[in-house]
């Protein structure tokens, strides 16, 4: 079992941004969430300007600033990247992550990217082996990963992976685990595939929840028997497996603790959740936070429906309302995917 | 007499699900958590009013007594004033 340093989630002190600083990528995914990649991305001043509020609403709030920042892909422009950073750490966030394809960091930028302390790690993306891989993001995407995973080990950074989980890839988990473990990637992440944006069409990527169940059961019975990579498996729908473990399961941070801000300004609960609930451009992260509408109406637990309405799990669960959303067409509704039997 | 007014970067919420009533300030994200009477008043202030009007007003919701509510009305007042939730002019 994990010691409990090793417990990521900090769900009381923590605020989450998931920031999205272009739309511009160099890749074409089939299941990327993204429906266009024109790069309107604002100028590096609002960029700045949008940083330092975040970094004041957290304050505000008395939470530790947790950044994910990502794209499309981020390196397109390294400039506002190396610039963000440097922001970032003068405003003390307290960890920030990079959410990056991995095909644009040269020896210089991983370089560079060393001196910054509150940089926790980079996170790439694979979907499975090198066939499964390749079929989703592009043909030799998998070697060049590879590559990248070893070039940034290299220099002594942590490397998490992504892998986004469907019908297509369900086996491959644990066999991209063991082979992660081979470049000493440090952390794997598991999330369950959404038809939306790109992949609207790909609704027979959708897992059933027999499905799930068998990728996640298999995922924790990893998870304790080995370190490397570590599983994190701070998701909806874990807590099933092991109610009493708190290494597993997370609430849903949809309008508890994270939001996402788009290119534009545009402000989301979730990246997997499109729906718009103010722009940072428009009005304050303080009056989208306090006054939306949608937020009020998904904090409160006796609005879920379905399976979700009254389950005893509400605390450390609340289903996922991005794939209820995007399966159901309602956030509110029961978790297509969970596997409890009301 | 003075008249005072909500101020206007301030947003009301009542809460229905916790029946909890809060005061945001969207400019500099101070937010406030205010009882049913507090919410009532502020409520009010979105158009001046002086502070007879508004004991006048309690004095329709409620069967309290006249020196109390003022008492308290007048510390209300003082209090959200202070924290920049609303604002006074001599009129």
């Amino acid at each position: 079992m994990l010691d409990d340093h090793l417990n990521e989630f900090n769900y009381e002190e923590e605020f989450y941004f998931q920031w999205h600083i272009t739309n511009g990528c160099n890749l074409r995914c089939k299941h990327c969430y993204h429906a266009d990649y024109l790069n309107d991305s604002v100028q590096l001043n609002q960029l700045l300007q949008i940083g330092n509020h975040l970094c004041d609403a957290a304050q505000k709030w008395g939470k530790k600033a947790s950044f994910s920042i990502t794209g499309g892909e981020p390196f397109t422009n390294p400039d506002n990247i190396f610039s963000l950073l440097e922001l970032l750490e003068s405003r003390d966030a307290d960890k920030i992550d990079i959410l990056t394809n991995g095909t644009l960091l040269t020896d210089s930028i991983i370089h560079k990217l060393k001196k910054y302390k509150k940089l926790r790690r980079l996170q790439l993306s694979l979907e499975g082996l090198k066939e499964t891989n390749d079929k989703i993001r592009g043909v030799n995407s998998y070697n060049r990963t590879i590559e990248a995973i070893d070039n940034l080990k290299k220099h002594g950074l942590i490397v998490s992976i992504m892998m986004t989980v469907g019908k297509h890839n369900m086996d491959e988990v644990i066999p991209l685990a063991e082979e992660l473990a081979k470049h000493d990637v440090d952390v794997f992440i598991i999330d369950r595939f959404i038809p939306e944006g790109q992949s609207s069409e790909l609704t027979e990527w959708v897992l059933s929840q027999e499905e799930i169940k068998k990728v996640y059961s298999r995922a924790y019975e990893y998870f304790i028997k080995t370190l490397k990579p570590r599983f994190l498996l701070y998701r909806t729908l874990f807590c099933l497996l092991n109610p009493d473990d708190p290494h597993i399961g997370a609430i849903c941070s949809v309008g508890n603790n994270a939001l996402t801000i788009m290119p534009n300004g545009d402000v989301l609960p979730c990246r997997r959740l499109p729906i718009k609930i103010g722009n940072l451009f428009e009005t304050t992260l303080y009056d989208i936070w306090y006054m939306s509408p949608f937020l009020w109406e998904i904090r409160n637990p006796e609005k879920l429906k379905g399976k979700c309405n009254h389950c005893e799990y509400i605390p450390i669960c609340r289903g996922c309302r991005a794939v209820a959303y995007a399966l159901q067409g309602d956030y509110l509704a029961g978790d297509p995917q969970c596997w409890k039997e009301k | 007499m003075k008249k005072f007014l909500l101020n206007k970067q301030v947003r009301l919420k009542h809460d229905d699900a916790n029946d909890k009533f809060y005061a945001f300030c969207v400019e500099t994200g101070d937010h406030f958590t205010l009882n049913k009477t507090g919410y009532f008043i502020l409520n009010h202030l979105k158009e001046e009013k002086n502070l007879n009007e508004i004991v006048t007003l309690l004095l329709e919701e409620m069967i309290v007594d006249k020196q109390a509510v003022l008492t308290d009305t007048i510390h209300f007042l003082e209090l959200s004033e202070k924290n920049g939730i609303i604002a006074s002019k001599n009129s």
